[in-house]
């Protein structure tokens, strides 16, 4: 099973956006994922990264800050290892 | 540069429509026509460019940066806080990712007020509706309100006023990826896509209140007006923007309506500056690293240097 997190900030509509994008596909595509919303701060510094939302499949950044790419391009990057 | 649009102006209202030339309504009508075809390309193509540059300078690039070059920090922030784009979202990462990597806390701060503040929308917008003088003006002043805010927050001692945690938290090697030709492309693409997408009601609304005092309301009322702008209008106008939580845009069509009724420009930008670099929910982000007592140190002196920056823009021009 995979592990998804995503990484986010208080107050970022893009974030929520992110983290439906994600869901939405995992559950209509049939992903067997645990699908996760961070709020911390230090899982950001973790990444070295400063800006939300991140994606992280599997402890793997797989994308970082906006604009959050189409619904294709994330699954890919779900399935990609 | 916009013959083209001035014709098809023409064309609409005074054949297609079949008005008079030099009546009220057809006057409003071409003028709101004509604005619109002419700002919407202009946003495009400023929105467009300034993003692709921004797209060289991501906040982990600029923190890079700052953190090589110490010495220069405080006017390097607020120079790369108008290249780097910027979310209220960001500032609590931003501001821990800037102290720890040793950027001097005046610059942070400077940044903090820059990056929001001067951005691709502000600078777009005041171009295409006020002219290039206004939008440089924005820019400067816009530069020095920040550096000067940073420079006399650091002097004011606020260590004891940030939370603990912002001075032990470790950042990681960042695992960023570069962008490729066209990734920029596509990046400053997408930002006027959403931007637009976001802004382009306020701007018609904004152009509507241009077009209705361009056709309705006599010149001396306005030049009446503007005279007795009172003395204490610009605090006035930093007051109320404080508060205020709106981007460039949201605003624009108020900064369009009291520039046109003779309120003076630097009263108006003042109160642009103030509702952009200062606002409730950010600093409902900011308690989460700073005392509220430094919050209302940073929103005191950044305002204040609002308004001095008001009455000067009013003085100059």
């Amino acid at each position: 099973m995979k592990e998804i997190k995503i990484i986010s900030s208080s107050n970022c509509g893009n974030c929520e956006l992110l983290y439906n994008v994600v869901s939405t596909i995992v559950k209509s595509k049939g992903i067997d994922a645990k699908v996760e919303k961070v709020i911390d701060v230090r899982e950001l510094a973790k990444y070295g990264v400063m800006r939300t939302p991140l994606l992280v499949v599997n402890g793997k950044l797989k994308h970082v800050g906006t604009p959050i790419p189409d619904p294709q391009t994330i699954e890919e990057l779900i399935n990609q290892d | 540069m916009f013959e083209v649009y001035e014709n098809l102006a023409d064309y609409i209202v005074y054949t297609t429509f079949g008005l008079q030339k030099g009546e009220r309504l057809s006057e409003t009508i071409h003028f709101i026509i004509y604005d619109t075809l002419k700002i919407f390309t202009l946003l495009i193509v400023i929105i467009f460019f300034i993003s692709f540059i921004r797209s060289y300078f991501p906040l982990e690039k600029t923190r890079k940066i700052l953190s090589k070059h110490k010495s220069i920090a405080l006017p390097l922030a607020a120079f790369l806080g108008v290249l780097t784009p910027f979310c209220s979202c960001s500032a609590v990462p931003m501001f821990i990712g800037f102290v720890e990597a040793g950027i001097p806390l005046s610059a942070a701060f400077t940044f903090l007020v820059a990056s929001p503040m001067v951005n691709e929308i502000a600078l777009g917008l005041l171009f295409s509706l006020f002219g290039f003088k206004v939008a440089i003006l924005y820019l400067v002043f816009g530069i020095i309100v920040a550096t000067v805010s940073g420079y006399i927050i650091d002097k004011l001692n606020p260590r004891n006023l940030i939370e603990d945690y912002v001075f032990e938290l470790k950042f990681g090697e960042s695992q960023i990826q570069e962008l490729s030709f066209k990734e920029r492309l596509e990046f400053a693409y997408h930002n006027v896509k959403n931007i637009l997408k976001k802004i382009w009601l306020y701007i018609i609304v904004a152009i509507g209140i241009g077009g209705f005092i361009h056709g309705y309301v006599p010149q001396d009322i306005v030049e009446n007006i503007s005279k007795n702008a009172g003395v204490f209008s610009v605090p006035l106008a930093v007051l109320i923007g404080i508060p205020l939580y709106s981007n460039a845009a949201g605003i624009l069509p108020v900064i369009q309506a009291l520039i046109l009724k003779g309120v003076p420009i630097g009263t108006a930008l003042a109160f642009m500056m103030a509702t952009t670099a200062l606002s409730f929910p950010e600093f409902m982000i900011l308690k989460q690293i700073m005392k509220p007592k430094l919050i209302a140190i940073f929103a005191s002196i950044v305002g204040i240097s609002i308004i001095i920056v008001g009455y000067l823009l009013n003085f100059i021009l």
